[in-house]
């Protein structure tokens, strides 16, 4: 069978109609508070064990495909992230709604998603066992490393604030620490709470920090609504030729970021978000615009967060290593339906691996019809009244918080976490930094720990290699970058004076 | 005329991040010595050491107040006690009853006075909870001690 037939096997209608229940449920999910792709995939993982290797793979592959996009959505019309990995759109998204271009702000975004997922995709066809080999060049240093690159990315994001940023990340970095040791097993911070003796949970943390805060910050700021009249929506969802040529580098800049850092494992949408973000940030004539409704900052994260769709898979399904936590359940799937990742998956197998492929690029496509035929309806949300709004989101948050472990305590969590990260809006203490450091603080302490270990043994060539220097050498400039002005200008001042 | 000099809202920035350090740094000194304490201890540590900085140069005055208010706290606060009465009721009835009590008040306690938007907004909500989760996901709901 050759790639062609491959592609027409998505034309039955099985494949097809599994690929639209995918993509509905994962546009769903994604945008509910608490909901992601991962509660998407995890229920429908065993109401798959029915169908066919290739419809099941389509429809799991279409949740997780529009399950990404899916928190887009309520980031920049509400500034509640659907799921964590959406939370870099509310800098610059939720502005543009405020400004009334929420419209606008759902085209691009749906453009930048749109890029990523099928740059994603392709990388995926076409590239997949050369860059899965970059997959194994990674240790324990170099993951470390690039843990940290994604906390160092807080410095420049909220360079404005750099001293409350770092604050901030000291503090989320605390609370990732919370729980049983990786390496010891020994219980620590818990302070003496069954409910966190393992671990303070991600998802009620990162749902109260920035999805429940914004019911008290839509209280305390007294809105009747978000965007109180039709007339402050201005603009239209779909882009004109000026602003398409506009956020294409960006957008095209971002796929390429995702779909890389998606290969490399335990990275994820985070560090990928970030650092386009960043990049975007820093190669715009003008940076200061970045986090106030900037196009260009909303489709590098669009289209980082849906590049990683693709690149997570690259390690999967080539080497068996998931990329993300949302891999690791596509793992299971594979298991379960007989089919071994690995290079055979592409020749013995090459019909299931290319029907994933190819219902991943079609389920892309209904992201566009998604984003672009329902956007005035989303856009509506903006217009509910806050006193109908705030009720809703606060119960889903709860519901969402109590799906995560199915405990009650973590309805408590996501509400004193809500109330921090209240406090911290309103003190103009970045919430960003807190959460990125939370998400990334566990991974960071156990990769280092790792290393350290291993440098007992051989220091040199755990640290002298091409890739941990380099590593390095980026993490340095990303570290220096957003004050080299001030420097430039310290050290200019001084040899004026000499 | 006196000048008042006007409280810098950045010294309570401050203060939740030495309250946060020290709390897990007391909490640091509950965990055997050796390896799981250093990096907790560590940040602990970089954490207050920041929060210094910040108020040595909060009080230099090299940080200028950014216009912080926390007008609207007492309203948003008590929003909170309300939802933590709903989470209390969701442990005692379970989801949908709890729901169902805490949806109507809540709309009128930010204001809405439209009786049959309240009731048309809780019915709907609690009906497309029940078919999407309940039924289509089958998804476990909170269930109450009590119901």
């Amino acid at each position: 069978m050759d790639v062609l037939s491959y592609f027409l096997q998505i034309f039955t209608f099985e494949n097809l109609l599994w690929l639209v229940i995918g993509s509905v449920i994962g546009v769903v999910l994604g945008a509910l508070p608490g909901m992601s792709a991962d509660t998407g995939i995890g229920i429908f993982l065993p109401l798959t064990f029915s169908l066919s290797p290739t419809a099941a793979l389509i429809c799991l592959g279409a949740i997780y495909v529009t399950g990404s996009y899916g928190g887009n959505i309520t980031a920049v019309l509400v500034n509640t992230p659907g799921t964590a990995d959406s939370l870099f759109m509310t800098l610059d998204g939720y502005p543009m709604t405020l400004k009334g271009q929420g419209l606008k702000a759902i085209g691009v975004t749906t453009i930048g998603a749109f890029a990523g997922g099928v740059v994603g995709c392709l990388a995926l066809m076409f590239i997949a066992p050369k860059l899965a080999l970059v997959a194994y060049l990674f240790g324990s240093w170099e993951l470390f490393l690039t843990v940290m690159m994604g906390i160092i990315i807080i410095v420049g994001l909220i360079k404005e604030n750099a001293f409350k940023g770092l604050m901030s990340a000291s503090l989320g970095f605390l609370c990732s620490l919370v729980g049983i040791d990786s390496i010891t097993g020994q219980s620590r911070l818990s302070f003496g709470i069954m409910a966190i003796y393992d671990e303070l949970p991600l998802l009620p943390v990162v749902l109260g920090a920035f999805a429940f805060s914004q019911v008290f910050i839509l209280i305390a700021e007294n809105r009747q609504a978000i965007v109180i009249d039709k007339s402050e929506m201005k603009g239209s969802v779909w882009l004109s030729k000026k602003e398409f040529r506009y956020i294409l580098p960006e957008t095209i800049r971002g796929s390429l970021i995702g779909t890389i850092v998606g290969i490399i494992p335990a990275a994820g949408t985070t560090v990928a978000a970030g650092l386009s973000y960043n990049l975007a940030r820093s190669s715009d004539a003008d940076p200061s615009s970045f986090g106030k409704g900037n196009p260009k900052g909303l489709t590098s994260v669009s289209a980082a967060n849906n590049g990683v769709v693709g690149g997570s898979l690259v390690p999967l399904l080539t080497l068996g290593i998931p990329g993300n936590a949302t891999s690791a359940l596509f793992l299971s799937a594979l298991m379960i339906h007989g089919l071994s990742p690995g290079p055979q998956l592409f020749t013995l197998n090459a019909k299931y691996a290319y029907g994933l492929i190819f219902g991943l690029l079609l389920a892309n496509v209904f992201i566009l019809f998604f984003g672009f035929f329902g956007a005035s309806f989303y856009a509506r949300i903006t217009r509910v009244p806050s006193s109908i709004l705030i009720p809703i989101i606060a119960a889903l948050c709860i519901l969402g918080a109590f799906s995560f472990r199915y405990l009650v305590s973590d309805m408590v969590i996501v509400l004193l976490f809500g109330i921090l990260g209240y406090y911290m809006d309103r003190l103009s203490i970045p919430m960003a930094p807190f959460v990125l450091a939370f998400v990334l603080g566990k991974s960071a302490e156990l990769n280092l720990r790792r290393s350290l270990i291993l440098m007992e043994k051989n220091p040199i060539d755990v640290i002298f290699n091409p890739l941990s220097l380099a590593l390095i050498l980026i993490d340095l400039i990303m570290l220096i970058w957003p004050f080299w002005d001030v420097i430039k200008a310290s050290l200019f001042h001084r040899a004026k004076t000499k | 005329m006196s000048h008042k000099r006007k409280f810098n809202y950045n010294l309570i920035s401050c203060g939740l991040i030495y309250a946060g350090s020290i709390l897990f740094l007391v909490g640091c000194f509950d965990i055997d010595p050796g390896v799981t304490r250093i990096f907790p201890l560590c940040v602990c540590i970089l954490s207050l050491v920041l929060a210094t900085i910040y108020l040595i140069l909060i009080l230099l005055g090299k940080v200028p107040d950014d216009n912080i208010s926390l007008s609207g706290s007492k309203r948003a606060l008590e929003m909170g006690v309300l939802v933590a009465l709903y989470v209390a009721a969701i442990y005692l009835s379970g989801y949908y009853i709890a729901t169902l009590l805490y949806m109507p008040v809540a709309m009128i306690f930010l204001g809405q006075r439209n009786w049959k938007l309240i009731l048309s907004v809780v019915l709907c909500y609690a009906l497309i909870i029940y078919l999407f989760f309940g039924k289509l996901l089958e998804m476990q709901m909170p269930e109450g001690i009590l119901f």
